[in-house]
């Protein structure tokens, strides 16, 4: 529907919060006064409550219109359910880091002025991501998003792992974007359009070469690769995430990759895609031109989850480990894009939202270990369920709902991008999956191993207490709660993804019409 | 619908758990209090399923079913019938059992009771689930207590054992998974209920079967794989002598006694049914590997000097049995194989608390360390004569009349396998005799035997249940049998059918293509 700009701007309420809160923060931080400690964090995480509560807000209008979508900058930008479910996504992160970060020492003592303020533009960064349909509003979005990333990860500025992290992030990220952009002026110059539905059109009257638009869009895969890991392009994540501040490693893991893999969805499902029904996105959806780039990602997928879990093998680090985990994870979440059905795109959505917690959560304990005086590496977390019984249960149920075990969320996203993979006819890859989930048992089980079966005290008077904090405990049990609830009883979860899928169709030849 | 009885049995476990937890960590005594009475409780409630349960009614009884996630189909549906409901009976009669037998546990011990307590849920849940994706969350949410038990209040190579065990199954059941979710599309009913699924995915008449022969066959073998991981069939059996010996007494009870079960349980009341086809195809080769368990099983028995990876190795060749009387669709073989399910469960029970009963006393389990405790231990010597007798299979003891429905079913419909499975009997009388010699008989052979103290009541506790099981399903085996048998036999003939008929459909199938190609290649 089209609105006048007033109204339309009620429909920014959580990107408008957001910037008003990310120049909050930087006016705290220059003129606030000298002895301000922790107000700055305290605003910035008031500022992305609000802003959450403005994306539910947002997400409870869309739905009671019904299917609504709209259309804002000359339809440069959408705000619709598939949108808000990410910045839903996002939003959490963000808080939930934000919160955390608060207490961590070390970013308080290097600048919490700075941190939050990045913090909050890349988090404008992928609220932008979720909701861009335009070509340069697309570079913008992700530049936005990437150019604090860059910082966040040097952010401890004399450690030489964080700098080393920021630098490398920098380097691969500035190809990626490089190559990504001249795909993006290929695609432009091809069909004389920056509009994700332009092109689409271009292609369907035959102005524009569906062959060339494809191997452009090959190289704009290079860039959103990057951002969400996927392998050959994952190169750069174990040393950025092992290097980094671990809230920062936390953030990149999750908010940012959910972003990567919004954009690209909607990019690659505006362009090489149409739904059968064109009113229902939530069936099947045909590949336009060359229906073996399904394929291709389909191997991308296999080669990603394949290359994180057998490099996660052998790592002694927590983080590092994790990292590879992260690749993992987004193989197993690609597979939800090649099935070219709305169920797949439905059990992405849930798996990224349930990935999301258990992955914070996983990171948030690392923070926690260190805060506490502990380390990051494996040997680290040597009897830690019982010197912190409550995060080490915490741990154990990340880690396991990471490999997949029920009755936890993971186990539930598993089933869901298995189920669609069956349904559509890719076994060969539920079975590869599968056996990838085999693998990735090993190297988590390690881990709780490590932390429960190994250094057990003895005697009531062995144990060493290693103490967290109650700010880290509750945030702990934040995450331990969904990660645990959607594993038992996922309904609403399934519900929101399911119409986040299916009432917005990542674009439809002319909407706007069509409402007319 | 009556009181909800089984789900009764699946949370008062838990909820045991949660309040041991939530103890303080001093209270190792208020600890183990607690989870006895919880257990206790649990079996007293489970009672009704022996006095209520309606032998001669075909189908699943103390049913409940609610919507759980309709979007997917799925329903928390739970029920039993003759194949189950003495599993569940067994598994609540052991818990309380296998609680006062953890009560030399010293360290940890309010982690411990919990771990067992939601393992008791978890195992109910694996036999009472009649809803695939249900049975498959309880199926792998035994697997991480039983990973703490043994892992953290095991033996020496606990560790090892632990992941041994706990990578065996996980890395087993993922292709179920995938086929769980594969014929959930095939069967095109949008739900995940096991008696639904298997009549679709079997439609009688000439409706088109849903799976071609290939995907029935690579399905079976996914399901069997899980399961025979689980039994243990040979050759997949080697995690178990590791697990056993390192486990604590009480978790090898648990073990051998109710989660090798699920394994046969498993074949008997998934694989077997949804794939009757596929199943009678691999029936040979089932059979093959159960005869050659139950003869390796006991040939290693043979070689053993630690009572405890004895006992596994008997686990093997007993389990054997059961699987061995499953796959030869003989009504006699299979109320045979399910009843000696169950003696497994007592008979090999009683036999590890004996051993535990030595190992408190020694802290060692090796057979050279004992002999003549006849003398020091009467009591203890009778018990264990008892249930070696019983594990051998004399007669006027439970395991007699498990082996040899088994052997005398398997006979009448195949005879190589039960002659050949037939020395496994012989072996078996063997090596438990000569065990029992060793440690029992003779002169005492080291001076720290010579004053052992015989059983204590808590010990009398833990055995005397259990012998007099053994004894009443030796004696009075009908009283068992008839709870089994109706359901065996409207079991048998169904999966008969369902064979005859796949393969009928399967051979017109075959014809009816070839005539097509024929035909086409006349035009």
């Amino acid at each position: 529907m089209q609105l006048g700009v007033v109204e339309n701007l009620s429909f920014l309420t959580p990107e408008i919060l957001l910037t008003v809160t990310l120049g909050a923060v930087i006016a705290l931080d220059i003129g606030g006064p000298k002895d301000r400690k922790g107000l700055v964090a305290r605003l910035a995480a008031t500022g992305l409550g609000a802003t959450l509560l403005m994306v539910i807000l947002t997400y409870f209008e869309l739905e009671t219109k019904q299917r609504a979508r709209v259309f804002l900058f000359a339809d440069s930008f959408v705000v619709d359910p598939f949108s808000m479910f990410f910045k839903l996504v996002a939003g959490v992160c963000s808080f939930m880091i934000a919160l955390f970060a608060a207490k961590v020492r070390r970013i308080e003592s290097q600048g919490e002025g700075e941190f939050y303020t990045l913090l909050l533009v890349t988090t404008l960064g992928i609220f932008l991501m979720a909701g861009v349909t335009d070509l340069v509003g697309m570079v913008v979005a992700i530049e936005t998003l990437s150019i604090p990333s860059y910082i966040l990860a040097g952010f401890y500025k004399r450690d030489r792992g964080s700098s080393e992290a920021s630098l490398k992030y920098v380097l691969y990220g500035a190809t990626a974007s490089g190559s990504m952009l001249f795909g993006l002026a290929f695609l432009y110059g091809l069909s004389g359009t920056t509009s994700f539905q332009g092109i689409s059109a271009a292609i369907a009257s035959g102005r524009a070469d569906v062959l060339s638009i494809s191997l452009m869009l090959g190289l704009v895969l290079i860039g959103l690769g990057f951002k969400i890991s996927a392998a050959p392009f994952h190169m750069w994540t174990p040393d950025v995430y092992e290097g980094s501040p671990t809230a920062v490693t936390a953030y990149l893991s999750t908010a940012s990759k959910a972003g990567g893999f919004a954009i690209l969805i909607r990019l690659f499902y505006s362009i090489l895609a149409r739904p059968e029904v064109a009113s229902r996105p939530e069936g099947q959806w045909i590949p336009i031109g060359d229906p073996g780039w399904t394929t291709l990602v389909a191997v991308i997928a296999v080669v990603t989850m394949t290359i994180g879990n057998l490099a996660a093998y052998k790592q002694t680090n927590v983080k590092r480990l994790l990292a590879y985990s992260s690749i993992a994870h987004a193989g197993y979440i690609l597979l939800g894009f090649v099935v070219m059905h709305g169920s797949g795109l439905m059990a992405m959505l849930f798996y990224i939202a349930t990935y999301v917690f258990m992955n914070l959560g996983a990171f948030l304990c690392v923070i926690a270990v260190s805060e506490a005086g502990g380390g990051e590496e494996i040997s680290d977390f040597r009897g830690l369920g019982w010197r912190a019984p409550f995060l080490g249960f915490c741990m154990a149920a990340f880690l396991f709902s990471l490999t997949g075990l029920p009755p936890l969320a993971g186990f539930v996203g598993k089933v869901y991008l298995f189920a669609a993979l069956v349904e559509h006819g890719w076994v060969w890859l539920s079975v590869v999956a599968a056996l990838n989930s085999a693998v990735s048992l090993y190297y988590y089980v390690r881990v709780v191993k490590t932390m429960y079966l190994e250094g057990i005290p003895r005697r009531a008077g062995d144990v060493v207490p290693l103490r967290i904090g109650s700010h880290f405990g509750i945030m702990l049990f934040v995450c331990l709660v969904p990660t645990i609830l959607f594993g038992i009883y996922w309904q609403p979860l399934a519900r929101l993804a399911t119409w986040s899928v299916g009432a917005s169709a990542p674009v439809e030849a002319r909407p706007v019409a069509a409402h007319k | 619908m009556s009181a909800p009885i089984l789900s009764a049995l699946l949370v008062i476990p838990v909820a045991g758990a949660a309040l041991v937890a939530l103890l303080p960590r001093e209270n190792a005594r208020e600890a183990k209090l607690a989870a006895l009475l919880t257990a206790f409780l649990t079996f007293l409630v489970s009672i009704p399923l022996w006095t209520q349960f309606r032998p001669g009614d075909i189908g699943m009884q103390f049913v409940e079913t609610r919507a759980w996630v309709p979007a997917l189909g799925l329903t928390y549906k739970v029920g039993v019938d003759g194949i189950s409901v003495l599993l569940v009976l067994l598994t609540t009669l052991l818990m309380p059992i296998c609680v006062l037998a953890s009560w030399s546990i010293s360290d940890r011990v309010k982690d411990y009771m919990a771990a067992f307590l939601i393992l008791e849920s978890a195992m109910i849940g694996s036999f009472v689930a009649q809803d695939l994706l249900l049975f498959y969350v309880f199926w792998e949410a035994m697997l991480i207590p039983m990973l703490l038990i043994i892992g953290v209040w095991g033996g020496r190579r606990r560790v090892y054992a632990a992941l041994k065990f706990f990578l065996f199954t996980v890395v087993g059941s993922l292709p179920m998974f995938v086929a769980i979710l594969y014929i959930y599309f095939k069967a095109g009913a949008h739900t995940f209920d096991l008696e639904t699924l298997r009549a679709s995915l079997n439609p009688a008449g000439d409706a088109p079967l849903p799976l071609t022969v290939t995907a029935a066959r690579w399905c079976f073998f996914a399901f069997a794989l899980a399961f025979a991981v689980k039994v243990p069939l040979f050759p997949l059996h080697t995690w178990l002598p590791d697990a056993h010996v390192e486990a604590p007494t009480a978790g090898s009870v648990i073990l051998a006694g109710v989660l090798l079960k699920m394994g046969t349980y498993g074949l008997l009341r998934f694989a077997i049914p949804i794939f009757p086809g596929a199943a009678a195809e691999f029936a040979p080769a089932l059979i093959s590997l159960a005869v050659i368990g139950v003869i390796y099983g006991s040939l290693m028995c043979l070689a053993q000097e630690d009572m405890k990876k004895l006992i596994a190795y008997s686990s093997v060749a007993h389990l054997g049995f059961c699987v061995l009387g499953m796959f030869v669709w003989n009504d006699k073989a299979l109320s045979g194989s399910i009843l000696q399910m169950v003696n497994h469960g007592i008979s090999t029970g009683a036999l590890f608390l004996c051993v535990g009963v030595l190992y408190e006393r020694r802290h060692t389990r090796l057979l050279e360390d004992f002999g003549g405790i006849a003398k020091v231990m009467p009591w203890y010597a009778a018990v264990l004569i008892i249930v070696t007798l019983s594990s051998i299979g004399l007669p006027g003891t439970n395991g007699f009349i498990g082996e040899f429905l088994i052997l005398l079913g398997t006979f009448e419909a195949k005879k190589v396998p039960a002659i050949l499975a037939s020395t496994g009997v012989v072996l078996g009388a063997t090596y438990m005799l000569w065990m029992a010699q060793r440690v029992l008989f003779g002169r005492v052979t080291h001076e720290e035997n010579e004053n052992l103290g015989d059983l204590r009541g808590r010990e009398w506790a833990t055995l005397l249940p259990l012998l007099f099981l053994i004894f009443a399903i030796g004696v009075v085996p009908n009283v068992f049998l008839h709870r089994i048998a109706p359901a065996v036999e409207d079991y048998n003939r169904q999966v008969r059918a369902a064979i005859h008929h796949d393969q009928e459909r399967r051979a017109e199938e075959k014809s009816r293509a070839e005539f097509e190609r024929h035909g086409g290649a006349r035009k």
